[in-house]
């Protein structure tokens, strides 16, 4: 009885907070509180402005996540049976992963413009997390497994499904889980600085302008709920993919 | 293919520690021989180094057909090799009989393989994952996969480590039955052991360390 109450209880409580600050804050432009953010995220939901921009935005952060996972993975499992690309690729995943975003933004808005801004921004962020996971997966697959199928004499194809997938799974699992956070993160990031037609952070970017913070924590609320979300439907997928390596 | 192997002043050290120096072994199939020698003294590696896992760092090792007239050489990476490891080296998540299946080219035949475990395992432990079975079953999975690989040797690590004697007496008997003429060589510690399995006994000398 206690368990099953604890978690709304302690819910209670912090928005009892958040509406306290509210009332002792009392002043629209610093702070929003629970009522004001609920109704101006219901204003927002019934436009149909607000469901294209969701949709913009998070194909264009999508899209870049898939190219990069799937660039990232193809090249981490390249790099991992060929060191030589490892070395090779080793200065480029580092350069990705240590220049600033708002850098690589910079550069974006220079080259392409504004409309495909957040694909590139999280195609940049995630491909050295993939294809490092990736690596650091295939590297662990179990050396004496390795040297029974080199004796047996097993087929490549027999050992990838045997040895090399159930020792990746579980990294990338891990990984692709931060990723998609960081992708929407540093994707939203990028769309306040470009500021493109029907983006989030083009939203976040108005509500600045107009100092409407109320807006500024609906659509937060809708950028946690969506990366909420599609973590979960990618924790899903993979788990399908994972099945046949559950121990 | 009537496999013998001519083992010719072999060594290997590690660092300081020589395994063993000048070996010089002749093995012939169809005939069961059994490595009898204290922990640590080489048999694992000579078995890596028939196996191509490991280099010896002089001597040599001659595999020829004695079907062929002339008897005629083969070449060791040639020669296809069953092992059972010191360790079992199993697909935790597969059933015994997928990993059977694992290294057996083509596709296999599952009611042979199924009468086959069937000797050694029971029946219901087939069709789960080798992670949900006991130590001693899953030495006798490994056993069997060696047995069932297409081969013309076998190397046999201490290969009946956690059974009792009755399981014993019935993996050794599944193993002579299926040995089909292979050349079969047993590292072990017992002289019971060798007796059960009809092995010429093999007395590998101590490693000296300078």
């Amino acid at each position: 009885m206690y368990k099953r109450l604890r978690l709304p209880l302690i819910l209670i409580f912090w928005l009892l907070v958040w509406q306290g600050a509210n009332l002792f804050i009392s002043n629209d432009i610093l702070f929003a509180g629970p009522w004001d953010v609920l109704s101006a995220l219901g204003r927002q939901i019934r436009t149909a402005d607000f469901w294209r921009t969701l949709a913009a935005s998070f194909s264009r952060i999508g899209a870049g996540f898939l190219a990069a996972a799937a660039l990232g993975i193809f090249l981490g499992a390249a790099a991992g049976r060929f060191s030589a690309l490892e070395d090779f690729l080793a200065p480029v995943m580092l350069l990705f992963k240590s220049v600033p975003v708002a850098s690589f933004v910079i550069l974006a808005l220079i080259w392409i413009g504004s409309d495909r801004l957040s694909v590139f921004i999280s195609f940049v962020v995630v491909l050295p997390i993939l294809y490092t996971s990736t690596l650091i997966g295939l590297k662990s697959a179990d050396p004496k497994l390795l040297e029974m199928c080199r004796v047996y004499r097993v087929p490549v194809i027999r050992q990838i499904e045997a040895v090399y997938l159930p020792a990746l799974l579980p990294h990338l699992l891990s990984s692709a889980d931060s990723a998609i956070g960081l992708a929407i993160k540093s994707g939203v990031a990028a769309e306040v600085i470009g500021v493109p037609d029907y983006s989030v952070g083009g939203e976040l970017y108005m509500a600045k302008i107009y100092l409407s913070t109320a807006d500024l924590f609906a659509w937060t609320l809708v950028i946690i709920a969506a990366a909420w979300v599609l973590e979960h439907l990618l924790r899903k997928f993979l788990k399908l993919i994972n099945k046949k390596g559950q121990h | 293919m009537k496999l013998s192997l001519e083992i010719h002043n072999l060594t290997k050290s590690y660092g300081k520690n020589i395994i063993f120096s000048g070996l010089n072994l002749s093995l012939s199939a169809p005939n069961s021989y059994c490595l009898m020698a204290p922990s640590g003294t080489g048999k694992t590696t000579l078995f890596r180094i028939l196996m191509g896992l490991e280099k010896p760092d002089s001597g040599s090792i001659r595999a020829c057909d004695l079907l062929k007239d002339p008897p005629c050489r083969i070449p060791l990476r040639e020669l296809c090799i069953s092992s059972v490891f010191q360790e079992d080296r199993l697909i935790e998540f597969m059933t015994p009989l997928e990993n059977a299946a694992l290294v057996l080219p083509g596709k296999a035949d599952r009611e042979e393989l199924i009468s086959w475990f069937s000797r050694l395992l029971p029946k219901e432990s087939l069709f789960r994952p080798v992670s949900t079975l006991s130590g001693g079953m899953r030495r006798r999975c490994a056993l069997m996969r060696a047995l069932l690989a297409p081969s013309s040797i076998l190397l046999l690590d201490e290969p009946f480590t956690g059974l009792d004697d009755e399981t014993k007496k019935t993996a050794i008997r599944c193993l002579l039955d299926k040995a089909d003429g292979r050349l079969i060589l047993t590292a072990t510690h017992s002289r019971n052991d060798a007796a059960l399995l009809n092995a010429s006994v093999i007395e590998l000398p101590e490693s000296v360390s300078l």
